[in-house]
């Protein structure tokens, strides 16, 4: 009924993944942002290092809001928002 | 005259000395023993201690008879009195003051709380009231088009020979309303925007007027979600490994859909398998969910319900119901939802959503048209936080059929042959898998992978169905995989880049009439020598920009 994947299919697709690897290589180098990775450290209750990023969870939920998984603690994004909000507030006033 | 003078001047002489005698006296006698004279005006009847112009000479009264230090303890006795009396009266006025303060206080409290009705509304409701949203949208484009499932909801193409085609879609737009009532109780109401697919027939209107249909592919709404769930249900059994566990009722997720999703995690992406096969993600009907935890770690998850036959956007019709459970065992304990080695049984048992009376077509008869359906899926599943994989072996029977083979894109299914190139195809599929006895199994490989320290996940699905394993070298047989890469913009949007793929692996072929005939008889009137040519259909590749918006 119709030919069979054609070979210019596979080397469009072998191309797509090429790039599909590139951008993930090269995202690498720029999309650390300010945060190191998420600490556990605690002072008087109080984390001493950067929240959780959304982006190093895994998702658990995929409804309004979104659930996801951060270092085995379950988070809303709205808490995962308010938690990077304040942070970036706190590290803008030099806190 | 002078006799006079000198009697007036004789007589002011003795005046005088009289008086300066009588004056002289009275000092003597004063300072001897001082007294205090008292004059009166008779006229006013005031007493004065001075004389005065007429005044006249009251009494004198020795001043010995008066006490100073008396006086000035009674002056000084009377001043503390009054000085008394007015400290008293400062105390009273600065506490009324107070009291006035305070009530001022009080008042501007007052008015300050005085809020309008509507706040004290939204006040009160904003704790058992939440809104979202969820948005998916995507643009599609097919190097090569052809038959297929749909990978979204809703989403069609062209079909075969119409390579290129392209398309902006927007597959989803929920609007979920939360409502917390009372402790434990939930309800949901969600719509849902789907993509209409009709030209619909014009309705006559009287004996002279037609209004013209209207159903021309506009984006419709439709109710997604509407249900009550109660997470109380067991709290009578005093169990704490069955606390939060729930009740729910109405137009709700079934146990597998859903679920497989969160666990594969890109729903905005792709259908899971038995989705994407045939199976609804929502159905109506009533359902017991809920984890079985011990000491903090999840060990069961269940899902188990009875519901229509017909799925949420269907009339049910049937007299029977359909049966579906969700039985998902972490036997390492899980500390969050899918957390390490999962093992989940998924079964379902319902029928075709048609009346008892319903006698069917031929060459099917009733017993297709009526006929069970059966899914069953096994599932091995470990999640961590930067990865996923998920094996499924799945296994049905009656459960894909035309419709389901061909909601993304389907042959014409009216001939003849000479009209109608895929004629013989249709019929050939039709056999295939609306016969009322056709077994399907499959297997399906998931997963993904965080690639550290960015916002970049990699994911991936490949399944292999056959629609049928009664026919041999069944040409719909068919391999699907998905690739592509996430990007976690922020908490709320995700996009991803990925390709598509339904591959119809077995090598091309033709069908004997005779074949098909041998299947479901009657098929072909006259099969003879005829063959269904070329009946494996052309591959389907596609690479598809998705969107997900969550608030």
């Amino acid at each position: 009924m119709g030919p069979k994947m054609s070979s210019q299919f596979l080397r469009m697709s072998i191309a797509a993944g090429a790039i599909a690897v590139a951008l993930a290589g090269c995202s690498s180098s720029n999309s650390g942002g300010n945060f190191p990775p998420p600490g556990a450290a605690m002072a008087n209750g109080k984390p001493t290092g950067p929240p959780p990023k959304v982006s190093d969870c895994t998702v658990v939920n995929q409804g309004s809001p979104n659930k996801f998984v951060c270092n085995g603690k379950t988070y809303t994004t709205f808490q995962l928002n308010k938690m990077r909000s304040d942070y970036e507030k706190q590290q803008a006033a030099g806190m | 005259m002078k006799r006079g003078k000198y009697r007036f001047l004789i007589a002011a002489f003795l005046g005088a000395m009289s008086l300066a005698l009588g004056t002289s006296g009275t000092a003597r006698a004063q300072s001897a023993t001082p007294m205090l004279k008292l004059y009166v005006d008779p006229v006013t009847g005031q007493v004065f201690t001075r004389p005065g112009k007429g005044r006249s000479l009251l009494t004198e009264v020795p001043v010995t008879t008066l006490d100073a230090n008396a006086i000035e303890r009674r002056v000084e006795q009377k001043t503390q009195t009054q000085l008394d009396a007015n400290k008293q009266q400062i105390q009273q006025l600065v506490q009324k003051n107070a009291e006035l303060t305070q009530s001022n206080a009080d008042l501007s409290r007052q008015v300050a709380e005085i809020k309008p009705a509507w706040r004290s509304y939204i006040d009160n409701f904003q704790d058992k009231f939440r809104i979202g949203t969820l948005v998916y949208a995507d643009w599609r484009l097919y190097t090569h088009t052809g038959f297929q499932p749909q990978e979204l909801t809703q989403i069609m193409n062209p079909g075969p020979q119409n390579n290129i085609f392209n398309s902006f879609d927007i597959t989803r737009t929920y609007l979920n309303f939360y409502f917390f009532p009372t402790e434990g109780l939930t309800a949901r109401i969600t719509p849902n925007i789907y993509q209409q697919v009709g030209n619909g027939t014009n309705v006559t209107v009287g004996n002279n007027t037609q209004w013209n249909s209207n159903l021309n592919g506009n984006l419709g709404f439709r109710l997604k979600y509407a249900y009550l769930q109660y997470n109380k249900i067991f709290d009578w059994t005093r169990l704490e490994a069955l606390k939060g566990n729930t009740i729910t009722g109405g137009q709700q997720p079934n146990p597998l859909i859903a679920w497989e999703e969160d666990l594969w995690g890109f729903r905005y992406v792709t259908l899971v398998p038995w989705n994407y096969y045939s199976l609804s993600s929502t159905q109506v009907g009533v359902s017991f969910q809920g984890p079985i935890k011990f000491n903090e770690r999840q060990y069961i998850d269940y899902d188990l319900g009875v519901y229509n036959n017909a799925s949420f956007h269907a009339t049910e019709q049937t007299n029977t119901a359909q049966y579906m459970n969700r039985i998902s065992v972490y036997p390492l304990g899980a500390k969050w939802r899918f957390d390490g080695l999962g093992l989940t049984w998924f079964f379902d048992y319902g029928y075709t959503n048609a009346a008892p009376s319903t006698q069917g077509g031929a060459p099917f008869g009733p017993r297709a048209a009526q006929a069970h359906i059966m899914r069953q899926a096994f599932l091995t599943h470990y999640t961590a936080e930067n990865w996923g994989v998920i094996f499924e072996y799945d296994w049905g029977h009656n459960a894909f059929t035309t419709g389901n083979a061909f909601s993304g894109a389907g042959p014409i299914t009216t001939g003849p042959q000479s009209a109608n190139p895929y004629f013989n195809f249709s019929q050939m599929s039709t056999a295939f898998l609306n016969n009322g006895r056709n077994p399907n199994n499959g297997y399906a490989l998931m997963g993904h992978y965080h690639i550290p320290h960015t916002p970049f996940t990699a994911f991936g699905l490949w399944s292999l169905w056959h629609p049928n394993t009664d026919i041999q070298n069944n040409p719909l047989d068919f391999q699907r995989w998905v690739v592509g890469v996430q990007w976690q913009v922020n908490e709320y949007l995700r996009l991803a880049i990925d390709n598509q793929n339904v591959n119809y692996y077995h090598n091309q072929h033709d069908v004997s009439f005779a074949y098909v005939d041998s299947i479901t008889p009657g098929i072909f009137k006259k099969p003879g020598a005829g063959q269904v040519v070329d009946a494996v259909p052309v591959d389907t590749h596609s690479i598809f920009l998705n969107l997900e918006f969550s608030y």
